[in-house]
């Protein structure tokens, strides 16, 4: 009895230095991106897509998620953020089929759920392309400590509806335990960024 | 006198320019595929070969509603468009490069659909009157 009673408590405490061990060995990947010193949980994500069904980011648990706040008449960052996504895709192969690719537009007023897919499939038909409208997005922004703003020009000339949308420079990288585990800043090269998931895909307990 | 002449007749050479080089040359033009009615970027460089500096005042395309110039600019964890509305100037024997996550030329309001292959004509006029046309080759990088 007491034999099976030590067994037992070994084993739990095993378990627990395991479970340890894992938490600081997922919080210790040495990543290019910045890492967070403590992976919390992801706010959570459920957003109406074009196809009806709403994207839940719980669901995705399991898979690596790669997301980002921007809108789609941005003509410059944004398509670059989504080319180089496409080649962190390339890069991990097989590997990226244990991926999501979220763009998330912060520009109600213009983009839709339709308009927003079309543009993130434009750049990889796998990507996901969402637009929650002003009141999801307040409440998404509020929970994921983002903001964006319109920018208008002052100057004579330009048409009263053209305006820009300050918005996040940094992608979030959610981890298959549904916790935030890096963000990747605008000077972050995409090689980077895909040597980072390898390198997380390898370690079992992110 | 002979001598006199061999020295003229270099000194006009080295004054002529061998090739018909344009006082500003537009280089490497090229913009992202784009729906029809949508919004695209173009790139490219200028290189001023004047003796006095020239600044690209606006820019337009037949086939779009509007082509603006911006800067892009990240500033504290933020991805802004700066309006380059007073122009870019480019000082003599100087170039300016508009190329991805920097200046850029906006285009919206696309005309029609540009597909990789397809080629987007620009107008760029300068703040002498001077007019340039561009052609941005389409190309997903």
């Amino acid at each position: 009895m007491i034999t099976r009673y030590a067994i037992r408590s070994w084993a739990s405490l095993s378990a627990l230095c395991l479970l340890g061990v894992a938490a600081s060995a997922c919080r210790d990947v040495p990543l290019h991106g910045v890492a967070m010193d403590d992976p919390h949980p992801a706010p959570p994500l459920v957003i109406a897509s074009a196809s009806g069904a709403a994207y839940v980011l719980a669901a995705d648990t399991g898979k690596f998620v790669l997301i980002y706040f921007g809108y789609t008449h941005c003509p410059d960052y944004c398509p670059m953020m989504l080319t180089d996504w496409k080649r962190v895709k390339r890069e991990l192969g097989p590997l990226a089929s244990r991926m999501r690719f979220v763009f998330i537009s912060v520009d109600p007023d213009r983009d839709t759920p339709e308009s927003t897919a079309l543009y993130a499939q434009g750049f990889d038909s796998t990507f996901i392309g969402l637009a929650p409208p002003r009141k999801e997005l307040d409440a998404i922004q509020q929970a994921w400590a983002v903001t964006s703003y319109k920018e208008y020009s002052k100057s004579p000339g330009r048409p009263a509806d053209s305006y820009g949308v300050a918005h996040p420079a940094h992608a979030y990288l959610v981890n298959r335990a549904g916790r935030l585990q890096a963000l990747y800043p605008p000077e972050t090269r995409w090689q980077d960024v895909a040597a980072d998931l390898r390198k997380l895909f390898s370690c079992v307990h992110c | 006198m002979r001598s006199l002449l061999i020295c003229a007749a270099i000194a006009v050479g080295a004054c002529t320019p061998k090739t018909a080089t344009p006082p500003i040359a537009v280089n490497d033009a090229w913009a992202r595929p784009a729906d029809s009615a949508g919004t695209t970027a173009a790139y490219l460089s200028i290189v001023n070969h004047e003796f006095t500096s020239v600044k690209l005042q606006s820019a337009s395309s037949p086939q779009a509603a509007t082509v603006t110039m911006h800067e892009t600019m990240a500033m504290t964890g933020m991805i802004h468009m700066i309006p380059l509305d007073t122009g870019a100037t480019i000082a003599s024997h100087d170039s300016l490069h508009l190329r991805q996550g920097g200046k850029h030329l906006m285009v919206t309001g696309l005309t029609r659909r540009l597909a990789a292959g397809d080629s987007l004509p620009l107008v760029l006029t300068f703040s002498d009157g001077r007019v340039v046309n561009a052609v941005a080759i389409i190309r997903a990088p």
